[in-house]
């Protein structure tokens, strides 16, 4: 008779499951720390609503510290702006918090933040207003700006919570496995507020505006003109979530559509009208948001919209027509050649598009449109701040975090040209290259020479290749500011590749960090934190702005870092935005935010002496000094941004552009042309104007350039008191409690249906030095866990423990003459057992840099269960645990992504265990693969490498293969290998078999579908070695379907296949070698008769198999589910194809054939035949 | 210990800062009373108690009130049956008309014999019960209160009796769980008068089906066989009176269990069809009591209650005291702290 319990597979399956259930929003995902910064103590600021905290460095830059930060004035400031703010915003919804709101000040990078997560009453803003808020918003009050907008959220989405702020959401869930159908299905819903994206982030900003503190800036207006002119609007669907429907800037449109629209509310219904939603929310869960518009204003939301879309259709129709009556001058986008579809009128451009995509033929309109937006958006998306060099060689465009930089003469341009190109490529003489430039940051051409300066990062910006594909350097620290670098571009020349300048623009982006490490590109000394250079006429000194606490200053320094001096020495929040020399070199003209003024300036070289070029209320920014002496700049004047120039001088302005987009960025070509930033609603274009066509409008009387020179100078050195916010130390202050209360129905394969009940908790202190979790759920499986995270050393270290309590039903069928072939003796016995699991684990985790971490834990566990002839637990067995992983992942941010574009995600453990099987009923041993074992030790490694391979489009390919590019398909790779240095027990080995995201959770790079066409952990044994192989093709993109509270974005499909195998060891076969226990087990003699089993080469006797394969199918629909939790779901079908034989109850039928196997080993008698495993997941993930 | 000790060097003691009370938490009135019959939004509430039921008697499965034998002569039952509960019960208040609760058990029990000469004890996790509540009716001052109670119980406690082998008169252990699950809706309303209320509730409660350790199954030649408790319907009253600071209350219970049943398990996801009726396993009982809360402030009630049975039905399921109860009083205290 075999055993009569069943093995231990299980154990823990179902917790580790839990324990991924911890999801939490989008926003509480976030760390303040991407890593550890040890150097950094910390003090808060209490006011009577907020307590503020902020780092400062512990060792001052005097004592040698190159990180030194403080964000002391930042505090300060936002105490005052806080309290200042609190009455006003609160009055909007009549909702006056009582608690604390704690307000974290982060300053360790050079990148803009912003969130909240209402539920723990924390508001997370970055002092350093990073490099694209400017284009984005049009002024820099970035304090004012920030927080408004993020207690807008605090507020608004406190008074419009339905449920209580202690549930950040409810977790509803399950999963039936049935081993006779061999289906497994689950589910997880979370149940959640469900606030559409328009209201949530257009509300803020309209709130922002309703107290006083935002407007309706020229940029946000940009925006939504552009969006309207252009046909590039979110539909009513797309605006209710944060995807990015069509990609090009979707998030930024969703914002300012979202505040549009409240304006448009405003005028009809009141001002209160957003509120009023959101009060309306408050009054009931509701599964779908929308309905409180209509129960609000008595109007359908969907006819709301499009009221409010006829609305600002008629609004800036009316606007463009009047510009053109005026004589529009705009250029045209710099290419090599004309496109037909080249922004005419928005009919002309559809009707090119429609022509086109028509022939493919896509008959579909949306799928038309979308495609129309690809295409628009490839020609120079993100393409800004152009110029050309000099000695006009060289045309460089900062294009999506590089500058690329290409040997284009001017006339060779269809903008400029008297010759316009052919519209074929440009040869290889044209071709161009990038030098890592940060997003939306100046950079400049050196003088006289074939070089330029550039905004790269200290670490990442010149790590080469190998290194970003293999992780290999340390950065302990995580600094990653900015810095000046300068690049020869003959060294450039050399490595040129990846961009080119084709008939329709940039196309690409490639690997290009390494261009830094070559010879002769070096950092320029003491320009951390430095951005936006601008080179003098001599080509060896530049001007920078140089980042401190949330305030810029002007630096001037040597090429070769010699001769560093402040221009400014400010403390007080002052922004400098884009500096350019006079052609003489002595002055400097920039753009200056300060006290509330935005405005631009001239400084003088040598002595920093200032004076306002004009001193006035508009959105002045990015003055360029040309070679014709005036400075060209952007501005507002009539609410649009065009190019104006200015005679610093007579102070004569001209209007150079008049353009219903933006036109931002200006730069003179040597040949006296115009190229500049136009905003498009399908991305940032560097057009160009030619001299002859600008529209030199006299724009005087439009600026203000009288001003007092006493009042300027009282202004200038204005300094704010702020000295009635006195920091304290932080003192580890706790966020509020949020949990998450979860619900589970299913059952675990052998049992019975049951339910479970409980919470998960995960709670932090203000600046995520210390964490914890906690885990508690009852049921007939029962669960407590919990841990502790501490991060404020380097490593990051975690302790924690689990104990569950499970039940599980079992089966078994008695032969009592053990033949197979007689079946009236055969008698079906049911059984259930309890288990239960201890562990304790204890690690620290270090990561090296952004893609590769290390981590060293330690663990131990028990357990064991109890029959129903027992009144009390058993042990089974204990087990000691020391393990080292690494792990790089260079595409960890596309863990839920349905379809992973390029990258590799790689999980290397080795692990030294020690088990003692201590069932006193067995004698504290047990037999596995024919060998007694009681107490062993043994090594483990484990590999898992995703390899995620875009398909390529390169043009020697075949069409059908260039096309799969296109299209985005992608092959995927996965291995699995794992070794056991010895023969352990079973529920040490290593398992294999369909996986559900339920058990294991959701995870893109670690995909679940290796061996899906068998039973889950059927397989086993010491030594693993899987591949999978898959093929996915996206079906539908950016679908933005939506129904009710669920949001379809793209489905996927996936085709795949596995092979591969486990091997045990295999017990003797000459009977003199062994001697049969009671259970009728082979069992060795001498130890040493238990032979190995060798991969490839011995059939796996576990199994039955020499190799495994199957072959399976799968649909992937990502989705989210009220406004913004990803709610993903699959369907997975695989086929195995091999027979196999395996431990208990191998069939899935819940009855264990104890009948004697035809090999007279410890393996069961039945077995699972080839055929087909259905998988399903709504919601799960996959 | 060596990482907890380095880890307590790191860090600073904490504040607990964000425990303050928030805006969004719904009034909660003083005393009893007044209190709608679902916690607030926002409130979370940790009940600590405790039942304590003595039974020197038993019922006779007609129904009828019979005292353990006095086989030794001392002039008093010979059995004692000593069944305490103590819970822990978290209440939050997840949405304004809206409450998830959740209660854990543990029970210590005890069977003494004087003529035997036994004395046995267990204690052990018992069976964790949760639900939701929802408030459909609300006035307040006075207060009206209607809410339904979708509610589970779940075989979450030990259900191991201890060996096979004697059979169930030699087990090493008690039972402390059906090793099966309840579904079941309840509706109650509480009305308020000046210093009065008056409560009451009826509900409906399915029994699934389960293969239970305890369940030692003879015909089908199993060890373990599958087992049904039987479905029943409970209605209550309670009325009460504030008196400053105490709420004074009355309780009575009426439940009625329907018949249990037992076999062994039939294929497919319908597992009972195999199942048989347990004769005698039906019966009714009644239950009739008194409590005592001192409202102490709005963060702690303390509360006292006792009550006996008046009528009831032997259902042979010792010593499983939520589906066949045992004659005898029981005694309760709680501690309910809010935050």
């Amino acid at each position: 008779m075999r055993r009569l319990f069943a093995p231990l597979p299980l154990l823990g399956a179902g917790t580790l499951a839990l324990l991924s259930l911890w999801s939490p929003p989008a926003e509480a995902s976030k760390n303040v720390f991407l890593q550890n910064h040890p150097d950094l103590d910390w003090y808060s600021i209490e006011t009577e609503h907020f307590v503020v905290h902020y780092p400062k460095s512990r060792k001052t830059a005097e004592e040698g510290n190159d990180h030194y930060l403080t964000a002391e004035y930042t505090a300060r400031k936002a105490s005052k702006v806080a309290e200042e703010m609190y009455p006003r915003m609160c009055a909007e919804f009549n909702y006056f918090i009582k608690e604390q709101v704690h307000i974290v000040i982060l300053d360790q990078s050079d990148e803009l933040e912003g969130f909240t997560v209402p539920n723990w009453d924390w508001i997370e803003v970055s002092a350093n207003p990073g490099s694209d808020i400017q284009r984005l918003r049009g002024r820099m009050d970035w304090l004012y700006d920030v927080l408004v907008h993020e207690y807008a959220h605090v507020v608004s989405l406190k008074a419009a919570a339905s449920q209580a702020e202690g549930a950040l959401y409810t977790s509803i869930g399950g999963l039936y496995s049935d081993g006779v159908r061999d289906v497994a299905a689950g589910g997880d819903w979370f149940i959640s507020e469900g606030d559409p994206f328009f209201w949530t982030e257009g509300g803020a900003e309209y709130w922002s505006d309703e107290s006083g503190y935002n407007w309706w800036t020229p940029n946000r207006d940009r925006t939504i003109r552009a969006s309207v002119l252009e046909d590039r609007l979110l539909n009513y669907d797309e605006w209710t979530t944060r995807a990015q429907s069509l990609d090009w800037y979707d998030g930024e449109r969703g914002y300012q559509q979202g505040y549009s629209f409240a304006l448009y509310l405003r005028q009809r219904f009141g001002n209160d009208t957003y509120e009023q939603f959101g009060l309306e929310a408050a009054r009931a869960w509701r599964l779908d948001w929308l309905g409180v518009i209509e129960d609000v204003t008595g109007v359908p939301g969907e006819e709301l919209y499009e009221d409010w879309k006829a609305y600002v259709t008629e609004k800036y129709t009316k606007q463009y027509a009047g510009i053109k009556a005026k004589g529009e001058a705009a250029g045209t986008e710099l290419k090599t050649a004309p496109d037909d579809w080249d922004f005419k009128d928005p009919e002309g451009r559809d009707a090119f598009y429609d022509l086109k995509w028509k022939r493919k033929p896509i008959t579909n309109e949306k799928i038309a449109k979308m495609e129309r937006e690809r295409a628009k958006e490839a020609s120079g998306t993100y393409s800004m701040v152009a110029r050309y060099s000099d000695d006009g060689r060289w045309l460089g465009s900062q294009f999506r975090g590089q500058v690329a930089v290409s040997p284009v003469p001017e006339d060779d341009l269809y903008a400029f040209g008297t010759e316009a190109h052919n519209g074929t490529a440009f040869g290889a003489e044209h071709r161009s290259f990038g030098v890592p430039n940060n997003f939306m940051v100046g950079w400049d051409f050196v003088p006289g020479q074939d070089a330029m300066v550039v905004t790269a990062k200290e670490q990442s910006s010149y790590r080469n290749t190998w290194q970003r594909s293999t992780g290999l350097w340390v950065d302990l620290e995580g600094y990653d500011w900015n810095e000046i670098w300068y690049v020869p571009l003959d060294l450039a020349e050399r490595k040129e590749r990846t961009l080119r300048w084709q008939g329709q623009g940039l196309k690409k982006r490639g690997p290009l960090a390494d261009l830094l490490m070559l010879p002769g590109a070096r950092p320029v000394p003491n320009t951390a934190r430095g951005s936006e250079p601008a080179m003098a006429p001599d080509g060896k000194k530049m001007v920078f702005v140089q980042y401190h606490d949330g305030t810029a200053n002007l630096a001037v320094i040597n090429l070769d870092g010699s001769e560093k001096r402040l221009l400014t020495n400010f403390n007080d929040g002052t922004w400098i935005q884009r500096c350019d020399w006079s052609p003489d070199g002595k002055e400097i003209a920039c753009a200056v935010f300060r006290n509330y003024q935005q405005d631009l300036y001239i400084f003088d070289a040598a002595s920093g002496a200032v004076r306002p070029i004009n001193f006035d209320r508009w959105e002045d920014q990015d003055p360029h000094w040309a070679a014709d002496g005036l400075i060209y700049f952007s501005s507002d004047p009539g609410g649009v941004l065009n190019i104006y120039s200015v005679d610093p001088k007579t102070q004569q302005v001209r209007q150079v552009t008049n353009v219903i987009g933006a036109a931002e960025a200006p730069s003179i070509t040597p040949k006296g042309n115009l190229i500049y930033n136009a905003y498009t609603a399908h991305g940032y274009k560097t057009y160009g104007l030619a001299r002859a066509d600008f529209y030199q409008r006299d724009a005087t009387a439009d600026f203000n350039f009288v001003y007092d020179e006493a009042t300027f100078k009282e202004y200038w050195a204005f300094r704010e008191d702020l000295s009635m916010y006195e920091p304290r130390p932080y003192q580890n202050d706790l966020m509020a409690p949020a949990g998450v209360p979860i619900l589970r129905f299913g059952n675990n394969a052998l049992d019975d249906f049951g339910a479970q009940a409980g919470a998960q908790f995960l709670g932090s202190d203000l600046i995520e030095n210390h964490s914890f979790w906690a885990l508690g759920l009852v049921g007939g499986d029962s669960i407590v866990a919990g841990g502790y995270t501490n991060r404020a050393w380097y490593p990051d270290l975690d302790v924690g423990f689990q104990y569950g309590l499970y039940k599980f039903n079992y089966g078994y069928t008695l032969d009592d003459d053990q033949n197979a072939n007689t079946a009236t003796d055969r008698t079906n016995y049911e059984g259930r057992n309890s288990q239960y699991y201890a562990a304790v684990f204890g690690s620290a985790s270090l990561p090296l840099n952004d893609q590769l971490s290390t981590r060293l834990s330690a663990g131990a566990n028990e357990y064991g269960f109890k029959t129903a002839s027992d009144s009390e637990f058993a042990a089974y067995k204990r087990a000691l645990i020391g393990e080292l992983d690494v792990t790089f992942t260079n595409i960890g941010f596309q863990s839920f992504s349905a379809n992973p574009r390029g990258g590799r995600n790689i999980d290397l453990g080795y692990a030294h265990a020690y088990s003692d099987i201590v069932y006193e009923a067995q004698g504290g041993a047990t037999v596995d693969d024919g060998e007694l074992l009681d107490a062993y030790h043994y090594e483990q490694v484990d590999l898992r490498w995703t390899e995620q391979i875009p398909m390529p489009q390169w043009t020697w390919l075949p069409r059908f293969l260039k096309e799969a590019g296109r299209l985005r398909h992608t092959v995927q790779l996965d291995v699995q290998g794992g070794f056991i240095s010895r023969n352990v027990d079973l529920n040490d080995e290593l398992r294999a078999g369909g996986q559900h995201p339920a058990y294991i959770g959701s995870d893109s790079l670690r995909p679940s579908s290796l061996f899906a066409g068998y039973p889950p952990f059927s397989l086993s044994g010491e030594t693993v070695v899987i591949g999978n192989l898959a093929y996915r093709f996206p079906i539908r993109r950016q679908l933005n379907w939506r129904m009710g509270p669920l949001y379809v974005y793209d489905i996927t499909g996936q085709v795949q296949g596995t092979a591969g195998n486990l091997w045990s060891f295999a017990p003797p076969e000459s009977p003199d070698a062994y001697y049969r226990d009671g259970y009728g087990d082979r069992v060795a003699r001498n130890p040493a008769d238990v032979k190995r089993e060798i991969p490839f080469v011995d059939v796996a006797h576990k199994n039955g198999n020499y190799l495994l394969y199957d072959a399976g199918g799968e649909v992937r629909v990502s989705s989210s589910l009220s406004s913004g939790f990803g709610w993903n779901s699959f369907v997975r079908v695989a086929y195995g194809f091999q027979e196999i034989r395996g431990y208990g109850d191998v069939n899935g039928d819940d009855l264990s054939q104890t009948t004697e196997n035809a090999v007279g080993d410890e393996l069961s008698d039945e077995t699972e035949l080839p055929g087909v495993r259905v998988y399903v997941g709504i919601g799960t993930g996959w | 210990m060596l990482v907890l000790v380095g880890l307590l060097t790191l860090s600073e003691p904490a504040s607990a800062a964000g425990f303050q009370a928030k805006t969004m938490r719904s009034e909660l009135p003083p005393v009893e009373v007044e209190r709608p019959l679902i916690i607030g939004r926002g409130w979370l509430e940790l009940g600590l108690g405790g039942d304590v039921k003595i039974a020197r008697e038993y019922w006779g499965d007609d129904g009828t009130r019979r005292e353990f034998a006095d086989q030794d002569g001392t002039g008093g039952p010979d059995v004692t049956w000593l069944y305490t509960t103590q819970r822990a019960a978290i209440r939050y208040g997840i949405a304004r008309r809206g409450e998830l609760y959740l209660t854990v058990p543990v029970h210590y029990v005890r069977l003494t014999n004087s003529y035997l000469g036994t004395d046995t004890s267990d204690f052990g996790y018992g069976d964790a019960s949760f639900g939701w509540k929802r408030e459909w009716y609300r006035t307040d001052a006075p207060l009206v209160s209607i809410i339904s109670d979708l509610f589970f119980r779940v075989g979450s406690g030990n259900e191991a009796a201890g060996t096979l082998i004697g059979g169930p008169n030699t087990v090493g252990g008690f039972v402390m769980s059906t090793g099966t699950s309840d579904l079941g809706l309840a509706v109650r309303g509480k009305g308020q008068a000046g210093p009065f209320a008056f409560q009451m509730g009826v509900g409906y409660a399915r029994c699934f089906s389960g293969v239970s350790q305890f369940v030692i199954e003879t015909d089908g030649h199993q060890f373990v066989g599958r087992f049904k408790p039987g479905d029943y319907i409970k209605a209550d009253l309670n009325p009460m009176i504030q008196v400053g600071p105490l709420a004074i209350g009355a309780d009575a219970s009426v439940q009625r269990r329907f018949s249990a049943q037992a076999g062994t398990t039939s294929p497919g996801l319908y597992h009972d069809a195999y199942l048989d009726p347990i004769a005698g396993s039906e019966g009714t009982f009644v239950d009739v009591g008194g409590n005592v809360v001192l409202n102490v402030t709005r963060n702690l009630d303390v509360g006292l209650g006792a009550s006996v049975p008046i009528r009831g039905q032997g259902l042979a399921f010792f010593p499983l005291e939520t589906i066949s109860p045992t004659l005898g009083p029981t005694y309760s205290g709680t501690l309910e702290l809010r935050y």
